[in-house]
């Protein structure tokens, strides 16, 4: 039994359900009137749309080498920003707009990938500038304050709650889950992704074309961004400049908790959707529990420090 | 060849060789773009004052980062903390009535407290410290907004007047820098300092020769943590009031300011000089920018009007140029250093 249960507190992902769990019903003693139907599905929407901010973020980390994407916030708000000004409300709009926040969020993985793999500068460092120049971008694109909404029938489609408590939007994010994680875990692309996050140069050696493989991480992982910023938009129908910015480093925080790797190499999907779960329901205990966004603050950063202590110390130096 | 002119190329190679040189050389272009661009009005006495005394946080700040990153580790609150010190120093007067050259005092030990703790954080317990101080970061942030809520406050005239002002010709802020570089120089020669560079090259040859990582560890950031200190103060001297957040946009150009200036992110190779050079690269490329689109190109094409959205994206990304110029460039220094000190090429993948 006490194996049992150290096996349990060693695997990530398990702790972070088993403590959003918690965190839920504790949320619930704090405030009764707050566990309802529409809480959950509340929930369940806006974990979905970190769902799709941190696919990217988590084949980032896992390719390694100091890999991490500072821009995914900002791919997600240039494309809503995109999306809104093009869509501007027509549903013929729908696909076309898709397909360029598609190409948006390649082009500019595809750029993170050049300067983290070719040209070698520090993924923090790269990623971190483009997401500057985005923030500019978005302010060019949309004059200072973007006008459109999204197309009316998409937003009805994401936000509909089937059968009383399922959103759209979450429908949606388990069919991008199982994407996902197929790709991680059953394509070659997956597989040559976890051996250079493991060891470049051992996968160099087997004939991996390492920087490629990263670049195509990279283009991918802004990819998903882009479609994550598509979705959000189409979610909450309009979009301001900068909005999901903070999601940059909610995604890390999810994939961290969920158990993968700062390092690179190890890591799965399952855990990062656990750890975005628990970040919302933390996130909506503290909304519950009539918190100042100031104290808010102090919290998460004290959790986040705190789990990081639990789960992702590097080993000692003596070993 | 005279022993002069021997001398001189001989003090070149080295300086090839110094981690300094890329950010010394990227400074020079962007000040030669200056002149070009402003001519005479570049060297003017008040072109200079502004440009050091707006700059001199962001510079005492990237130096501060650079030795944090010299031991291989990053510190992501630094420019929330340079908030917190503006904060203290703001709001203690009013909340407590103590005088004001005492709440100076108390903010920046503040800041050297929170870095410290930031240092036993990264040591002891081995959290990877860009997350660690991301999340030490949310904590400062959320005090800081507790004690001042909105933006508020003055300094008295005194110190704002004297911070912006000259002595013998020269800018104040430019006095305290040459303090500071100095300081520095002379501590460069101590262990305790080599001990830094020494952790930052290989964490694991450090502890096998005996030292103790940890405690460097935490001695990196206690001196990051006084310069943070210094940045707060120049800063509330600089805005004369106070602003709970304003300061945290700078931690990252502080990162990226050290890896211009010729600093590498993963530890060992650098100084502190490095990071004031990437600093100054990076307040002069906002000067020549600003300059071009407020005057130069109305001036030159008539009816030329662009919005601060094409002022800001091109700074942004000539500093993403000066960036990859400066890791190609100190790639190929350290490879060239390499071949010298081992006699063979690095073999690269």
């Amino acid at each position: 039994m006490r194996e049992h249960i150290k096996d349990l507190w060693k695997n990530q992902a398990i702790m972070a359900l088993v403590l959003a769990v918690l965190l839920f019903i504790i949320t619930g003693v704090f405030r009764p009137q707050a566990m309802n139907m529409g809480a959950v599905s509340s929930i369940a929407a806006i974990a979905s749309i970190l769902v799709f901010a941190s696919a990217g973020q988590c084949i980032i980390i896992i390719s390694g080498n100091g890999g991490i994407d500072l821009s995914a916030g900002a791919v997600m708000s240039t494309t809503a920003v995109i999306s809104v000004e093009m869509m501007k409300g027509d549903a013929s709009m729908i696909l076309p707009t898709l397909i360029v926040c598609i190409l948006v969020g390649v082009v500019i993985g595809a750029i993170n990938g050049i300067g983290v793999s070719y040209v070698g500068l520090p993924a923090l460092i790269m990623t971190m500038c483009v997401s500057n120049i985005l923030g500019k971008v978005q302010l060019i694109i949309s004059g200072g304050a973007p006008r459109g909404t999204a197309a009316k029938e998409m937003t009805k489609l994401l936000t509909t709650r089937y059968f009383g408590f399922i959103p759209g939007i979450f429908l949606l994010a388990i069919c991008f889950f199982i994407l996902t994680v197929v790709l991680i875990r059953y394509t070659r692309f997956g597989y040559r992704l976890m051996l250079i996050g493991t060891n470049d140069a051992a996968a160099y050696l087997s004939g991996i074309k390492v920087k490629q493989v990263r670049l195509i991480a990279y283009a991918v992982g802004g990819m998903l961004a882009g479609i994550g910023g598509f979705i959000a938009a189409g979610y909450y129908s309009q979009a301001q400049c900068a909005t999901f910015n903070s999601y940059s480093m909610m995604s890390i925080s999810a994939v961290v908790i969920g158990g993968t790797l700062l390092s690179g190499g190890k890591g799965n999907f399952t855990g990062t959707v656990f750890g975005a779960l628990l970040l919302t329901v933390l996130s909506n205990f503290l909304t519950a529990i009539n918190t100042s966004p100031a104290v808010r603050d102090i919290i998460m950063g004290a959790i986040l420090i705190v789990l990081l202590a639990a789960y992702n110390r590097k080993e000692s130096l003596r070993q | 060849m005279t022993g002069k002119g021997q001398k001189a190329a001989k003090g070149f190679a080295s300086l090839r060789k110094a981690p300094e040189f890329m950010g010394l050389i990227l400074l020079l272009i962007v000040i030669i773009l200056n002149i070009i661009t402003q001519g005479a009005g570049f060297f003017s006495a008040n072109n200079f004052s502004m440009i050091f005394s707006k700059n001199t946080p962001l510079i005492l700040l990237t130096m501060a980062q650079s030795i944090v990153i010299l031991t291989g580790n990053i510190d992501l609150s630094v420019g929330i903390q340079m908030s917190m010190v503006n904060v203290l120093a703001v709001m203690l007067p009013t909340y407590t009535g103590m005088p004001i050259w005492l709440a100076w005092i108390v903010g920046f030990l503040a800041a050297v407290v929170v870095s410290t703790l930031n240092g036993i954080i990264v040591g002891y317990l081995r959290i990877p410290p860009m997350l660690a101080t991301y999340g030490m970061s949310y904590i400062i942030k959320g005090i800081n907004v507790i004690l001042m809520p909105e933006p508020q406050g003055s300094v008295p005239q005194a110190v704002w007047k004297f911070y912006d002002g000259t002595i013998l010709g020269l800018p104040t802020t430019l006095y305290l820098l040459l303090i500071v570089l100095g300081v520095w120089t002379a501590l460069k020669r101590y262990p305790a300092i080599k001990e830094i560079y020494a952790l930052g090259g290989s964490e694991k040859n450090t502890y096998a020769t005996g030292l103790d990582t940890v405690k460097i560890t935490i001695r990196s950031y206690f001196i990051c943590g006084i310069f943070v200190g210094l940045a707060g103060l120049c800063m509330t001297a600089m805005i004369a009031s106070g602003n709970p957040i304003s300061g945290d946009v700078m931690t990252l150009t502080s990162v990226a300011a050290c890896l211009l200036g010729g600093v590498l992110i993963s530890g060992g190779w650098g100084s502190m000089i490095c990071g004031m050079l990437g600093a100054l690269f990076l307040a002069f490329v906002t000067n020549t920018v600003s300059y071009l689109f407020i005057k130069l190109l109305p001036a030159l094409i008539p009816g030329f009007q662009l919005s601060n959205f094409y002022q800001d994206l091109i700074s942004e990304m000539i500093i993403l140029l000066g960036l990859t110029l400066s890791v190609l460039a100190s790639k190929k220094g350290r490879r060239r250093l390499k071949k010298l000190v081992t006699g063979k090429e690095e073999d690269s993948k």
